[in-house]
């Protein structure tokens, strides 16, 4: 048979950093996408001449994403803006310094230099320690030290804009992880749309032999003795058994369990990586506009809003992103919580009143406003921080990657990226014990 | 007459991909859920291929 070695299941961040490592060092790969467009959440469609995202808006550089697409020799096209970040407290909007930017946060937010000094402190001191213990919550951390509301304002569009979770949702842990890799500050947008990047990654496959199947479900991983032995997909509506010695799976451990059949899973497993698991949901107003709806080109952090972590007029820093003359704007915020039962209605009201807060003639000026929002099987995030399940699965050949499956002091679209690095390190001992 | 797109509200979850496709100005997604304008849908069924969550099909079906 001619066989692919290695199977990755859907073309998000994850699975393509995984399949373009393994293409670059000369496995045969095979990705099977089920969707008609490569990129999963982090891509874009085009829209009257606009390229707007499927999930994704700022991309961290110098991190995790970057470094795949050095080692690859695939085009790292992401520009970074120039102011890169503003916040925007009490109606008042400052720039945030290139070092020390928590310090400057709360030197703007706290009452007097001994509340600076306090929140520095709880935070810094734990974020230099390698490993902390605490079950609390930011909020519930912050509030030992004070209730300034200015000062949790901050916390929250930190945690909104990086998490897409209420500070009451991060874990304390994750937040001391974030500060210690010098927070989220260095990112950039895709001037040619996010689906240029994942393109880019999917021509390293294509270049080294690999194969992409796009409209290609997979609907059953193959396991026998605890071994995975490769999957079955559903294409031109014929169902096709594919042999492979590693299945890589970027469609999150849930399904990748589902996909498997419960029954091969350990319950120690199915309680500790996977039901743990919680996704947090993300509201996003896209805007399209003739003017720019934010007048500089990185991202306006807004502290005390209802709902909005962040808005950014792409197009001012990527005009390429939308028609000449015109401009595209995205609003985004944490609903209150991330269940089912969230009143979706309701946490568009007030994330609309936000955007009229904050932006000038909003009602005016806005041409088009889509209110969209992410949860269910398409989630802002499949597991917020500090939940994600590890990359390894009880089945010998089977890994997750992607979000779902995030590495560990990583974030966004670095921790897929980064849990793609460390499944094809892994697959590449594997298959020189195996050899 | 073609076909015509509907949203099976259950299923979405209003990530608006539909409104981004359709070439005809026939879905709109407002407050999170996604809608298609009867009188404007031409049936092409772009929607429905690239809906992420399976939440459009055809009506009637």
């Amino acid at each position: 048979m001619t066989g692919y070695q290695v199977i990755v299941i859907g073309s998000g961040v994850g699975g393509v950093c995984a399949a373009a490592r393994l293409a670059h060092s000369g496995y045969k790969v095979l990705v099977l996408e089920r969707l008609p467009f490569l990129g999963g959440r982090f891509s874009s469609l085009e829209h009257k001449g606009f390229r707007v995202t499927t999930g994704a808006v700022s991309i961290e550089c110098g991190a995790a994403l970057e470094q795949t697409f050095r080692e690859v020799g695939a085009n790292f096209d992401v520009r970074r803006p120039y102011p890169r970040v503003r916040y925007r407290i009490e109606g008042k909007d400052y720039e945030m310094p290139e070092r020390g930017g928590l310090r400057f946060l709360m030197s703007i937010a706290a009452k007097d230099e001994k509340e600076v000094e306090t929140v520095l402190k709880a935070f810094r001191e734990p974020s230099l320690q390698p490993h902390v213990e605490s079950e609390m919550s930011v909020k519930e951390w912050v509030l030992q030290f004070t209730d300034n509301q200015r000062v949790l304002g901050v916390l929250q569009a930190l945690c909104g804009g990086t998490f897409s979770v209420n500070t009451y949702e991060a874990p304390v842990v994750e937040f001391f992880k974030l500060l210690r890799r010098g927070g989220f500050s260095n990112f950039g947008f895709a001037p040619r749309g996010n689906i240029a990047l994942v393109e880019s990654l999917a021509d390293v496959v294509r270049r080294n032999g690999g194969e992409i199947w796009m409209r290609s479900e997979v609907t059953q991983i193959l396991v026998k003795d605890g071994v995975v032995r490769g999957v079955v997909a559903r294409k031109d509506n014929r169902e096709i058994e594919v042999p492979a010695s590693f299945v890589i799976s970027d469609v999150g451990p849930v399904k990748t369990v589902q996909l498997a059949g419960e029954g091969n899973f350990d319950a120690e497993y199915l309680k500790c990586s996977i039901h743990r698991i919680k996704p947090s949901y993300t509201l996003l107003l896209e805007i399209l506009s003739h003017r720019p709806l934010v007048d500089f080109p990185g991202v306006l952090m807004t502290v005390g809003t209802r709902r909005t972590a962040f808005i950014v007029t792409q197009t001012v820093c990527c005009p390429e992103l939308a028609p000449e003359g015109k401009h595209l704007t995205t609003v985004v915020g944490a609903p209150e919580f991330s269940t089912p039962s969230l009143d979706l209605r309701r946490e568009f009201e007030l994330i609309i009143e936000d955007a009229r807060d904050n932006i000038a003639s909003f009602d005016r000026y806005a041409d088009e406003v889509m209110m969209r929002s992410f949860h269910g099987d398409w989630p802002g995030y499949r597991a917020r921080p500090g939940c994600d399940a590890p990359q390894r699965t009880p089945i010998r050949g089977l890994y997750n990657v992607g979000d779902g499956a995030k590495a560990s002091g990583h974030f966004g679209l670095g921790g897929s990226a980064e849990a793609a690095r460390l499944v094809t390190e892994e697959i590449k001992e594997r298959a020189k014990s195996l050899a | 007459m073609a076909e015509i797109a509907v949203v099976d509200e259950a299923k979405c979850v209003g990530c608006g991909q539909c409104v981004l496709v359709c070439d005809f100005e026939a879905v709109k997604v407002w407050y999170g859920l996604s809608r298609v304008e009867q009188q404007d849908c031409v049936g092409c069924g772009v929607c429905i291929d690239f809906c992420p969550v399976a939440a459009l099909g055809w009506e009637g079906e």
